[in-house]
């Protein structure tokens, strides 16, 4: 459990704090000194003071024990002040800078490394956007941004997408736990923070940003994805097809990094999703969908129903039978060419009323959780009133409205008056 | 890569369609039709060295055909029917050794309808992995009943093996399973 120490940190000192308010170091420090639950101090040899806190000029002239040390300085300085953190005794270190072997140069990285095993300091880094630590206010890195508390922690292998995703989940007012960059991954990797956050009581969900994980950390990935009880999911990037041309086998040539790592998250029990996008729904509809299995999918569009039921059977959601009781009572009323089966399709002519009718009789029923409601605005399609509909419904309800400004009344209604139905653009 | 009698030799505990050695056309097995091979460690198909032979005069032709192009070492195996499947195992840096199960056969390809996981696996591992298969249905379909669960428990003995190899075909029918090409590496 070596993520722990970042979490557990009370002290912090910036290395590489800056009077300069453009400075990766300033902004660090000036982040830092918002949470009320920690103590930072700037590192600087040539400033007095620093946003009115008295700055040392190196690490140990600091009197205090340090638990985290963030270093921005440039890459051929940080041994020798990681070094100084070693005889300090800092606990943790995350190193801001960029420079090593994402650059080529694997050697200082390697130098780093053993200086950090030396000391048996925990290692975020090299090149890392830093932590967010969101229940303690902590943000240790340089966005300038505190997404709110929620129950999701991302742990993004790139820091400077890494600030695209917060700035992101900010505006779609998704809550956070905890935020993780973990660059180079020297020494923690995907693997000790997923860990960590499987139990974290602050965190139930847990989402990662992989290109690809390091050379023989594959197994404890596994492992620890395994015993992790918490809904994991993941984006990978860099899905290019690329097999080992020129190969001898048909086995190798046929492992393409997407194939490959699709099978292992299935393995591991992650799951796979394309974009934040998609990450940004999933978690508007986890607190009231997730333990919600089966879905009854009622809809105008044929077409958008087969290709929801597809999505949700990769998703292991179920898409129950229509009892024999059931369809005949819908029988009674809908067209004759209605779909008589679960994606319910009332054909594009249904009216408020259509729904209405179908809705009330299945809201009853007990051979599903969820509804799905799908529309497209086709000619005698009523969208305001079938939206009104379904915040008269008992069950839960995801509204999936696909069109332009003919839904726009729609959506704004169902966004306003009812929070019982999450509505997906 | 070992040659497809060394290979074999290397699985002799598996179920694999037995080869012989072709020195003449006393060699040739009594029943057509059946397969006479180059035992070349590349991929034979490409090369044209894999012959079906119908009659006696295609398999003579054959014989001469394959000896000018590829020397002497020349196999026969009888044919199996069924659905052409590929099983490997491929050595990767970052998860130890990968499995992969698939479709077969020669134009493997170009359909790629292959899955992986990382070694060690379970059964039910390998049943996922035959469901997430594109073509799954194909070995699902009600007329045949295939003898999946023979090929399942040969994908995860073979599973235990910590060496690259690839697989393919195996062929799968109603009765049994088949290794009829393998390719073992150094």
């Amino acid at each position: 459990m070596e993520a722990e120490k970042f979490f557990n940190a009370k002290t912090f000192a910036v290395i590489g704090a800056s009077r300069n308010p453009k400075k990766i170091g300033h902004i660090i420090f000036k982040n830092l000194l918002k949470s009320p639950h920690i103590t930072a101090f700037p590192i600087n040899p040539k400033a007095e003071q620093i946003l009115n806190h008295n700055s040392y000029p190196d690490i140990s002239s600091t009197p205090y024990q340090i638990d985290c040390a963030i270093i921005a300085i440039p890459a051929e300085q940080v041994p020798d002040v990681l070094y100084e953190c070693g005889k300090k005794q800092v606990k943790s270190v995350v190193i801001i800078s960029a420079g090593f072997s994402e650059s080529g140069n694997s050697e200082l990285e390697n130098e780093i490394k053993k200086i950090a095993e030396q000391f048996k300091i925990t290692l975020l880094g090299p090149n890392v956007l830093g932590f967010l630590d969101i229940p303690r206010l902590i943000n240790a890195t340089f966005f300038n941004g505190m997404p709110k508390l929620g129950k999701l922690a991302f742990i993004s292998q790139s820091g400077a997408l890494g600030v695209g995703i917060l700035d992101k989940l900010i505006q779609q007012n998704i809550g956070l736990s905890s935020f993780v960059s973990i660059g180079n991954s020297t020494q923690t990797d995907f693997s000790d923070f997923i860990e960590y956050f499987s139990k974290d009581k602050k965190t139930e969900l847990i989402a990662l940003y992989i290109e690809s994980l390091k050379p023989g950390k594959g197994q404890r990935f596994l492992e620890v994805c395994k015993k992790c009880k918490k809904p994991l999911f993941a984006i990978k990037s860099g899905k290019t097809a690329l097999g080992q041309k020129a190969s001898q086998s048909h086995t190798a040539a046929l492992a393409t990094d997407p194939k490959i790592y699709s099978g292992i998250f299935k393995q591991s029990g992650i799951t796979e999703i394309e974009n934040i996008r998609e990450l940004i729904n999933l978690t508007k509809l986890y607190k009231k969908f997730h333990n919600l299995k089966r879905v009854c999918i009622v809809t105008n569009a044929g077409g958008l129903g087969v290709l929801t039921a597809d999505y949700l059977s990769q998703k292991n959601i179920q898409i129950p039978k229509l009892p024999e009781k059931i369809k005949n009572k819908l029988s009674e009323f809908l067209p004759t060419g209605w779909s008589k089966n679960n994606p319910i399709d009332l054909l594009g002519d249904a009216l408020a009323e259509t729904y209405e009718k179908t809705l009330r009789i299945l809201d009853n029923q007990t051979f599903f959780d969820f509804f799905i409601i799908l529309l497209t605005p086709q000619h005698m399609t009523q969208p305001l009133e079938t939206a009104k509909l379904l915040t008269k419904l008992k069950k839960p309800v995801i509204a999936c409205f696909v069109g332009g400004s003919q839904i726009n009344p729609a959506l704004l209604y169902l966004k306003q008056k009812n929070k019982k139905v999450s509505s997906i653009p | 890569m070992k040659s497809l009698k060394e290979s074999l030799e290397i699985l002799k505990n598996f179920p694999i369609e037995e080869v012989k050695d072709v020195k003449s056309e006393d060699d040739f097995p009594k029943q057509f039709p059946f397969y006479l091979k180059a035992d070349i460690p590349e991929h034979k198909t490409e090369l044209g060295g894999i012959k079906k032979c119908h009659n006696i005069e295609e398999a003579r032709k054959a014989l001469v055909d394959l000896r000018r192009k590829f020397g002497n070492k020349i196999i026969s195996q009888k044919e199996v029917e069924g659905i052409e499947m590929i099983v490997g195992i491929k050595k990767d840096k970052t998860f130890g050794y990968l499995l992969a199960v698939g479709f077969g056969g020669i134009f493997v390809e170009s359909i790629k309808d292959i899955s992986f996981r990382a070694i060690p696996v379970t059964r039910h591992d390998i049943i996922d992995m035959l469901r997430e298969l594109k073509n799954f249905p194909i070995l699902e379909s009600k007329r045949k009943k295939l003898a999946l669960g023979k090929f399942v428990k040969l994908v995860y003995s073979l599973s235990k093996l910590k060496t690259e190899i690839d697989l393919n075909p195996i062929i799968i029918n109603e009765k049994e399973v088949k290794i009829i090409d393998a390719r073992i590496g150094n």
